[in-house]
């Protein structure tokens, strides 16, 4: 073993890596007759448990975690509800003709009428930081309009979907305006760093969909997930209506009583403009 | 059409629970080595973010039963290699000859660890023992890092770094060298030896 080598076992023999028996015994002798290399030894050693004791292990932050997790979660956190109902609907041969024709149809309608995820990404990207609640707002469409995100509630009642909020966690009052001809499909909670949001869906006879996310406005700005900018803040607590239209998707946000809505539809931006701005 | 889009999310969903399970829990460890090899807070988020990303789009290309951490790791050493190297600043180039001489002429009063440990490095502040492994160079940095934070074995350093188990050896070996001529620079400047 030439001398390199010999220190080389060394850092071996202090990281619990030297298996040969001989070679640690004869590593062994050679530390007690050879002062150098002794030295060098505990000098390793020491280097070593230094870095282990000193070098501090350092956990990932809660709202990194949170935004990977967002980003790589298929489906909101109430997934497994929406599948239920699905799988519900049909394990019952009496309604599976017609739900399955009728949900065929709505999901071919909304095929042929769905904006380019791109384009509202991109929208959202060129106004705000990665995950607040525009963002947001139009991912969910997005997901709606491609199938990943279902109702967790289907029901064209407001006073249902009221409860419904209130019974699974929505801290905060709700609003479910009417809006003419649109009805209401259903509702979904989803959960941002534990706090549970109220989002729920219209639909038109021409198989449009209006989405509206909404947030009572203290709780927006505790969230450091989902919060706007204040500008943006200010911008809404005056009254006015923020309106942005990228291909056949158009954005509306409103403060409604005490929340914040955000409104994704793939209607025209007059149509939406009509329904919310005067509320 | 509804059934077949249900299976389809439901095999996202399961392919989800398994990636929470498996992966998940060496998130930790992959934001600690990537603060580390960065220097940087904004650039380690970026880099794990980026890395999870990854892993979960190939997490189907993932050999059940194997080394999930090593597999995280892997992605993340390309991700680095590739994008956060390059943005990095480049540490200190050191000349390993210099080093080792002067590590030779390096003689405390004493071998002992505990009178090492009171005499010059008691007094040093762990930012100062941090900003030292930072100060190495890439390849010794790495090895140190996996090695005394981590606790990779060296089977697990020799398939990140890809190089035989008797380089990671002799690697660690150089480094902890450097590191402690650093550390004794460092004591010697601030007056402790």
């Amino acid at each position: 073993m030439d001398n390199n080598e010999l220190k080389y076992q060394l850092t071996a023999l202090i990281d619990g890596e030297l298996t040969d028996k001989s070679t640690k015994g004869e590593l062994k002798n050679l530390l007690q007759s050879n002062p150098d290399l002794q030295r060098e030894y505990e000098i390793l050693r020491f280097t070593k448990s230094l870095v282990q004791r000193n070098c501090k292990f350092h956990t990932v932050p809660e709202i990194l975690k949170q935004r990977i997790l967002k980003k790589i979660k298929p489906v909101e956190n109430a997934l497994p509800q929406p599948f239920k109902f699905l799988q519900e609907i049909f394990s019952r041969p009496a309604v599976a003709v017609s739900s399955a024709l009728a949900l065929t149809l709505i999901a071919v309608v909304l095929f042929f009428n769905q904006p380019s995820k791109n384009e509202i990404l991109d929208l959202a990207s060129e106004q705000y930081g990665p995950e607040n609640m525009f963002i947001q707002a139009s991912s969910n469409f997005n997901n709606i309009l491609t199938g990943k995100l279902a109702p967790q509630l289907v029901t064209d009642d407001a006073e249902n979907i009221k409860k419904f909020f209130s019974a699974n966690g929505v801290k905060y009052s709700t609003q479910i305006p009417k809006c003419g001809q649109w009805k209401i499909l259903g509702a979904v909670i989803s959960d941002a760093g534990g706090e549970k949001l109220a989002h729920h869906v219209y639909s038109n006879d021409k198989g449009k969909l209006i989405y509206l996310f909404q947030v009572e406005e203290s709780c927006l700005n505790k969230n450091e997930l989902i919060k706007l900018s204040e500008h943006m803040m200010e911008y809404l607590d005056k009254g006015n209506c923020y309106i942005s239209t990228k291909g056949n998707c158009t954005t509306l946000l409103k403060k409604m009583d005490n929340n914040i809505c955000a409104i994704v539809s793939n209607t025209s931006e007059s149509e939406i403009e009509n329904l919310f701005c005067s509320l | 059409m509804f059934p077949l889009l249900l299976a389809i999310i439901e095999s996202q969903n399961e392919l989800y629970k398994e990636f929470e399970r498996e992966a998940l829990p060496h998130m930790d460890a992959l934001y600690n080595f990537a603060l580390r090899m960065t220097g940087d807070g904004d650039d380690a988020n970026d880099l794990v973010q980026d890395t999870f990303l990854k892993a979960f789009r190939f997490f189907d290309k993932f050999e059940k039963g194997t080394n999930c951490k090593a597999w995280l790791f892997r992605i993340m050493k390309n991700t680095f290699i590739n994008t956060y190297r390059k943005k990095t600043k480049e540490p200190d180039k050191v000349d390993y000859e210099e080093v080792e001489n002067f590590y030779e002429n390096v003689k405390p009063s004493s071998t002992d660890s505990a009178h090492l440990e009171k005499e010059i490095y008691d007094n040093l502040l762990d930012d100062e023992i941090s900003s030292a492994i930072a100060s190495l160079p890439d390849d010794f940095k790495t090895v140190i890092i996996l090695s005394d934070i981590e606790g990779f074995t060296y089977d697990e350093i020799a398939d990140f770094i890809d190089c035989p188990v008797g380089t990671v050896r002799s690697r660690l070996h150089r480094a902890r060298k450097m590191l402690f001529a650093k550390l004794y620079t460092y004591a010697n400047e601030k007056g402790y030896v």
